[in-house]
């Protein structure tokens, strides 16, 4: 019982579960949901919700907040619109430009949040808006158009049996993977657990917070790339939903949102659940004004479930807790390296 | 002798505070030399200059001859200094290994787990923690096993100058550190020792820089001093402050507050009467059970067992509220994170929680909730002036005299004031002291005062319990008291006095 417990409060653990009962009365509620199209084409709805997912955990582990998704995301929309013209050549560009955009982005944030110590949810709504500010000026009104090599071109198979957005899914779990076993990927989730300590361990925190926010934004962008490939066209205005779903994934993924835990493989799942969701519902003959209800109902249930399992999982925050309130340190530490401090436990 | 580290005229301030004032002293190389120091004596700033996390306001170090200014702490490493620190600087969510080998991990861009895990194996087992295995998250494991960690953390970095912040703070037993200690000794290992275990100090150390406030009182041998000399050094004769003596009384009035074998997290077995009419004092070093006590009674933190009594009637205190129901006030430590309302007017800061008196029907009404503040700030000596200011503009020792206005307005009767007049100016203190006076001279009100400031402890309280491993230890009656004797109980050098009436 407890393992099952400890399982559910792993969050992609249970984020998977939903996602295998969602897909099963998918498929029972329509005929054609296992043929190569249809797969592919859940693969394409999936693919920017799990890449700008997978960048959005990397920011939330390491204890930090980025809302400038949305703006990251219509910005590369925008690029793609307006400057691809129409040979792969100049689309290849127009692609490169855009992620470089990205990049140019995630770094103003890094710069702002860990060397002006700017907080991150200050720092990404402004770059957020400003973004939206730059779409609007790139590209005044909706419309545009893309060389066929990114749409239909991301939205196909390779050699008619391979999705390319299955590609982009796996190189996104690839990518999580590489992370989490490399030195940066620790370093991360030093950070988030508590930085002060990180600090004391030796590790240089803010070039770890501005490379999180650089690679971040570069995922956006791709993010954004892939999105385009199915709408075909650009809008400046669209993407506030899109942000919000991304969240959605995260936090049904059961990354925990303050930092230090959380997987981008659980993210990824999420996206897949929020996508599913939609497909499920549709074939269910739900209309689609429902969706959203539905979609924020799973989010809360998921949070909750994890959150219930957790109570009962034996968590080593209960063992014990250091005799000394930390922050009571000689001479005080008012400049506030501390955050909070850590007082007697609260519970 | 050559000297592994020499500081001169080192100073740190924190906007007004000063943590370090022209601190200078010399560790001779291969010696174990000791820091000692009460509670804000600036320990651990000094620690933390030294390990390259804090840079001084002025003076030098040198570091076995050479200049000495670290950047950051892994700049103090490349240097060969490292610290075992007091707060344990362990990250919860990582492996044993991953935390025994950061920030470095192995060469290249990739952590090499089972490389890791068996380098961490053999250093674990090289200093006795073999017990421990090198996958498990550091979360999960006991407190005195974090400590030891941390330590040996520190000393694999081979380091020439370690510096060793409370060391045996979180350990049952000092038998596996003297063992480490007598392990890794080396002609050219410098410890600095950091501890307010004199005992300790006596077995490990042959020299001993005294702090106080802030400034170093004298470096002194071990073996020419006794611990007598040391606690007087240690306590001073504080300035001045808290010189006036309370009358005799000694708990005559009806229980207020009554403990009984109260047990948490770092509480163990904690038993005693507040009475009504009396300033009880709390003395204790840092983490003692004394901070999770008051958390308790002011319904903040939970206690795994024990019983409290308001006023003789069984009181179950599982929330704030519950607190202030039955007339309990708490003064929290941290004025900054659980004191005052940042960005909210001082007036503001002191209505609200008696908004009752504030406004009619719901709404609030400016000009009484003006007057109902008044009188309170009066009461706590706070200028008119302060109340339309934001509470984040005032000193912190107006802040400290608008929380107690709080209390006041609140109507609360039993006051838990956990060190208030830490950080604060001498008039302030007064302040606070005139006002305990007052709020027990009635002999309906109760105050139970936690202070790092024995000399205050001793010039104002009716008795002071002693706290030490989360357990009464010592009941001395106020005027009795004096900064040594409450030191000597503290630090758990003596089992005197140990009739703890209830």
């Amino acid at each position: 019982m407890s393992a099952v417990r400890r399982a559910l409060s792993h969050g992609s653990v249970l984020a998977f579960l939903i996602l295998v009962v969602m897909y099963v009365v998918y498929m029972y509620s329509s005929i054609d949901v296992l043929t190569l199209g249809n797969a592919t084409d859940l693969l394409n709805n999936a693919a920017p919700l799990v890449i700008a997912a997978t960048g959005l955990t990397l920011v939330i582990v390491s204890g930090g907040f980025d809302l400038s998704i949305g703006g990251v995301v219509v910005l590369a929309n925008v690029i793609l619109a307006t400057h691809s013209g129409s040979t792969t050549g100049s689309g290849l560009v127009a692609v490169a430009v855009a992620l470089l955009a990205g990049m140019l982005v995630g770094a103003i944030n890094g710069v702002l949040i860990a060397y002006l110590r700017v907080q991150s949810i200050a720092a990404t709504l402004g770059t957020f808006i400003m973004c939206s500010g730059v779409a609007l000026v790139v590209m005044p009104s909706p419309g545009g158009s893309v060389p066929d090599f990114i749409s239909p071109g991301l939205n196909s198979t390779l050699g008619g049996r391979l999705p390319v957005a299955l590609l982009v899914i796996a190189g996104c779990v690839l990518t999580w993977i590489a992370i989490k076993r490399s030195r940066f990927g620790v370093y991360i989730f030093a950070l988030g657990s508590d930085e002060r300590s990180a600090v004391q361990s030796g590790i240089r925190t803010a070039n770890v917070k501005f490379r999180v926010y650089l690679f971040a934004g570069l995922l956006y962008a791709l993010s954004g790339v892939m999105l385009t490939a199915q709408t075909a066209s650009g809008d400046p205005n669209g993407s506030a939903l899109f942000m919000v779903l991304v969240f959605a994934a995260v936090a049904i993924g059961g990354s925990r949102f303050g930092g230090g835990h959380g997987s981008a493989l659980g993210s990824i799942i999420g996206a897949g659940v929020l996508v599913v969701l939609q497909k499920m519902l549709f074939a269910l003959g739900v209309s689609t004004f429902y969706t959203g209800i539905v979609q924020g109902a799973v989010l809360v249930l998921a949070v909750l479930i994890g959150l219930v399992s957790l109570s009962f999982a034996p968590s080593g925050d209960d063992l014990e807790q250091p005799p000394s309130t930390r922050g009571s340190n000689d001479g005080g530490d008012p400049v506030g390296t501390t955050t909070g401090g850590g007082h007697v436990h609260e519970r | 002798m050559t000297t592994a580290l020499a500081l001169s005229g080192v100073s740190k301030r924190y906007g007004a505070t000063a943590a370090l004032t022209d601190v200078a002293f010399q560790v001779a190389e291969g010696s174990t030399h000791a820091i000692i120091g009460e509670n804000g004596a600036g320990k651990s700033t000094l620690i933390r200059a030294i390990a390259g996390l804090e840079t001084p306001d002025t003076g030098s170090m040198q570091l076995r001859g050479a200049d000495y200014r670290p950047a950051s702490l892994g700049d103090a490493r490349r240097r060969g200094v490292s610290t075992a620190f007091q707060d344990l600087s362990l990250l919860p969510n990582l492996t044993v290994a991953e935390n025994l080998f950061l920030p470095r991990l192995g060469s290249g861009p990739f952590v090499r787990r089972r490389a890791n895990a068996s380098a961490a194996g053999e250093l674990l087992e090289q200093y006795g923690l073999s017990h421990l295995r090198p996958t498990r998250e550091v979360v999960t494991l006991p407190l005195a096993d974090k400590q030891k960690l941390e330590i040996v953390r520190a000393v694999s970095h081979s380091p020439k100058l370690l510096l060793l912040d409370e060391p045996s703070a979180a350990l049952p037993d000092v038998e596996w550190l003297y063992r480490l200690l007598a392990q890794i000794r080396r002609p050219d290992l410098t410890v600095l020792y950091i501890s307010h275990r004199l005992n300790e100090i006596r077995d490990l150390c042959s020299s001993a820089t005294v702090l106080r406030n802030g400034r170093v009182v004298d470096t002194v041998q071990v073996t020419d001093v006794d611990d007598a000399v040391v606690f007087a050094m240690m306590g001073g004769a504080s300035e001045g402050h808290g010189a006036q003596r309370r009358s005799d009384r000694v708990a005559t009035g009806r229980p207020a507050i009554a403990v009984r074998n109260l047990h948490g997290h770092t509480v163990a077995d904690v038993t005693f009467t507040l009475h009504r009419g009396e300033i009880l004092g709390v003395a204790a070093l840092d983490g003692q059970g004394q901070a999770e006590t008051f958390r308790i009674l002011a319904g903040v933190a939970r206690a795994s067992e024990g019983t409290v009594e308001v006023d003789g009637r069984p009181a179950t205190i599982n929330a704030p509220r519950a607190a202030l129901r039955r007339g309990i006030s708490f003064v929290a430590e941290e004025r900054k994170t659980e004191g005052i309302l940042p960005g909210m007017s001082t007036m503001a800061n002191m209505t609200i929680g008696a908004l009752g008196k504030a406004g009619r029907g719901g709404l609030l009404q400016r000009r009484r909730e003006r007057s109902a503040s008044l009188g309170s700030a009066d009461q706590v000596d706070l200028s008119h002036r302060y109340l339309g200011m934001d509470i984040d503009a005032l000193s912190g020792g107006n802040q400290q005299k608008a929380i107690l206005a709080r209390s006041l307005m609140q109507g609360s009767k039993y006051l838990l004031l956990y060190d208030p007049s830490r950080g604060v100016d001498v008039g302030t203190k007064g302040t606070i002291y005139d006002l305990m006076e007052r709020l027990v001279s009635d002999g309906e009100g109760a105050v139970l005062w936690y202070s790092t400031d024995l000399a205050e402890l001793t010039g104002v309280c009716d008795r002071i319990l002693c706290f030490y491993k989360g357990k009464v230890i010592a009941e001395v009656p106020g005027r009795d008291s004096t900064v040594e004797s409450l030191l000597t109980a503290i630090t758990g050098h003596t089992e005197a006095q140990r009739d703890v009436s209830v």
